[in-house]
């Protein structure tokens, strides 16, 4: 096209020049007739001129000129199409694939073509990397709670680990406590032991002895025994004696009646009755003399019996005791030997122990200083993932600048909202509307239609994610004027839809992100804001 | 009743009082069981203990207000070794020495 130009207006220039040269030439020759030269050169080359003058704006001009009219016609539709080009190309820039698309189907043939397969690519990959950065973004989060978590249960650990460390060196100085406790008593247990065994054999000396002490007692009681036999045939004797004695005092006594009754003459004989009965009677003493003594004898040999049959008794308890002491003797020697083997194993337990112990809290040291690095690097990780899943997010926002035809697009998801709302004619239903998006949509903390004066006309919460105190937080907004919010400044800078990149939401602290888009009247004319604020842990979770 | 004037008296304690009778009236002394029998010329009389023969006793008779208190038959009472006896009859014994009483208290006993 330029060249078109220049070639006629090189073309121009020379009809120009030529005209110049004719109208030289001319003078020249008006000058040379003047003074007294030829006419018929003068008109020959006035002809010639002339006849180049025409053929040259038939052959040069006129084309040219045509050149020029259909190059301008050029450069228009070129205009024109680098004009949809550049509409189309400033969408692509602002990330709107769908308007580029339509805007491209206006461009002539190829390049439609073109345009549109290039967009159609553009979108697919637009898509793919909107759906990739929110499982990035999830998978972020995913890590970063699991990061957060470890290097919690980390720092636990290592708490646990160094209490556990100080409960091992407190046991391990009792452990050394018991093992010299245990030695002592093995010691004491082995000297038990030793008295046991010295123990053990006077009590069976004492058994013996009491054994023997029984069997002469029973000796005593069978003697006492003989010895009673052979009182009862004294006391036979005695009563013999007696039997005799009273007799004899009765054949006294009738001797004495009888001297009596003879008078003097019996006289003599009454001396003999006397005597007789005196003998008697000293018989009769004696008698009773020996029955007291062998009544004292018997009464002795009976409480010797007694006696002895009672120590027997006694003997036979005491040897009993003796024997269940030895038996208890024996037995307590048996666990004395027991306890100073047990101990004895307790000691070289403890003392295994004791070493174990020392062992452990080295390694719960070595163990304590692991966890306390795998703290630190949990925390480094925790830092990164913490980084990951801002990038993620950052990722996310990058992608979700691209405004596709996809469930995954955010502009796409408020445009469609803003299409479902404009119809309708008043704010209740509107509002209505509004509500029922919201609960549709789990990840959506919260929706809004601000009039441009910065008014709210519509307010919806998500109950799910925000309780009521945190609901009537946001119903604040109401009392304000929104038109100093970042985000109505951003969508009102070129009135289109925007996404405002993520900030802590003042309703529940957690990361959200609002998309937005103006809203326009049935003719066409703006009149509001849809905001919708976007939990980012519920987006990410679809 | 009448006062013995024969020589010697047999001594002898029954039912725990001590009793004197005439050696002239004793016929016989005999061991009877766990005690004696002493066989006069009126019959037979039992004693628990013949505590000896005496030459002399010095017998009286039981003075009125003694009879009142005792109404048995006796020959008299005497004093010997400070202790109190009764002279026997030996034709009315009392009751104490009597035979039949002994063998009463046996009927009694068997019934």
């Amino acid at each position: 096209m330029k060249d078109g130009t220049e070639t006629f207006n090189q073309a121009r220039m020379g009809l120009i020049l030529m005209i110049g040269i004719g109208v030289s030439g001319l003078l020249l020759l008006m000058v040379s007739e003047a003074g007294g030269g030829q006419n018929w050169l003068f008109d020959i080359f006035l002809l010639a001129v002339i006849a180049t003058l025409a053929l040259y704006h038939k052959v040069v001009y006129r084309p040219q000129q045509h050149l020029r009219q259909r190059v301008e016609g050029t450069e228009k539709r070129r205009g024109e199409i680098e004009n949809t080009l550049v509409q189309a190309l400033d969408r692509l820039r602002a990330g709107d694939l769908v308007n580029c698309s339509d805007a491209a189907r206006q461009l002539p043939g190829t390049l439609a073509l073109t345009l549109s397969n290039a967009t159609n690519s553009l979108d697919a990959l637009a898509q793919q990397i909107q759906t990739s950065s929110i499982e990035v973004a999830s998978a972020a989060n995913s890590v970063n709670e699991i990061a957060s978590e470890l290097a919690s249960g980390s720092s636990e650990q290592a708490a646990s680990v160094v209490e556990i460390t100080a409960a091992m060196e407190e046991l391990a100085r009792t452990a050394s406590q018991i093992a010299e406790n245990a030695s002592r008593q093995a010691e004491l247990a082995a000297r038990a032991e030793a008295s046991g065994e010295s123990g053990s054999a006077a009590v069976f000396e004492a058994v013996s002895g009491v054994e023997e002490v029984q069997k002469r007692i029973s000796a005593i009681a069978s003697r006492a025994d003989a010895l009673g036999t052979r009182s009862k045939e004294i006391y036979r004797v005695l009563d013999l004696i007696t039997e005799i004695a009273q007799e004899t005092h009765i054949l006294s006594l009738n001797a004495a009646i009888e001297a009596a009754a003879a008078g003097a003459d019996g006289r003599r004989f009454s001396v003999v009755a006397e005597e007789v009965r005196h003998l008697a009677q000293r018989s009769q003493e004696s008698v009773e003399s020996v029955r007291n003594l062998l009544d004292e004898f018997s009464s002795s040999i009976r409480a010797t019996i007694v006696a002895t049959e009672e120590g027997s008794k006694e003997a036979g308890r005491v040897l009993e005791r003796s024997r269940a002491a030895a038996l208890a003797i024996e037995e307590l020697r048996g666990a004395s030997g027991d306890t100073s083997r047990v101990a004895r194993q307790i000691s070289l337990a403890t003392q295994q122990q004791n070493a174990a112990s020392d062992e452990v809290v080295m390694t719960l040291r070595e163990v304590s200083l692991v966890v306390q690095r795998m703290t630190g690097g949990l925390k480094n990780l925790s830092s990164t993932a913490d980084r990951l899943n801002q990038l993620g997010l950052e990722i996310q926002l990058l992608a979700q600048s691209f405004h596709l035809e996809s469930p995954r697009s955010l502009k796409h998801l408020v445009e469609d909202w803003a299409v479902q709302l404009e119809p309708l004619q008043s704010l209740q239903e509107k509002e209505a509307a509004l509500d029922l998006l919201v609960r549709a949509a789990p990840f959506v903390e919260l929706g809004y239609m601000m009039a441009i004066d910065g008014g709210t006309l519509a307010l919806a919460f998500n109950k799910d994610l925000l309780d009521e105190r945190q609901r009537s937080l946001a119903a604040k907004v109401r009392e304000t004027d929104v038109r100093s919010r970042p985000w109505f400044k951003a969508v009102s800078r070129h009135w289109r839809t925007t996404l405002i990149p993520p900030y802590e939401s003042m309703q529940n602290s957690e990361a959200c992100f609002t998309v937005c888009t103006p809203l326009h009247n049935a003719d066409g004319s703006l009149y509001a804001v849809l905001g919708i604020d976007i939990n980012v842990t519920g987006w990410t979770r679809i | 009743m009448s006062v013995p004037h024969a020589r010697g008296f047999l001594l002898l304690r029954r039912a725990g009082g001590v009793w004197g009778i005439a050696n002239s009236a004793v016929d016989g002394l005999a061991r009877s069981g766990e005690g004696y029998r002493i066989a006069t010329g009126d019959g037979a009389l039992m004693a628990d203990e013949i505590l000896g023969v005496v030459e002399d006793l010095a017998v009286r008779p039981p003075a009125p207000v003694v009879r009142r208190f005792w109404s048995e038959p006796s020959a008299g009472l005497a004093v010997h070794g400070a202790l109190p006896l009764v002279v026997v009859d030996p034709s009315r014994p009392p009751a104490a020495l009597r035979l039949e009483a002994e063998e009463g208290e046996m009927d009694e006993g068997r019934d």
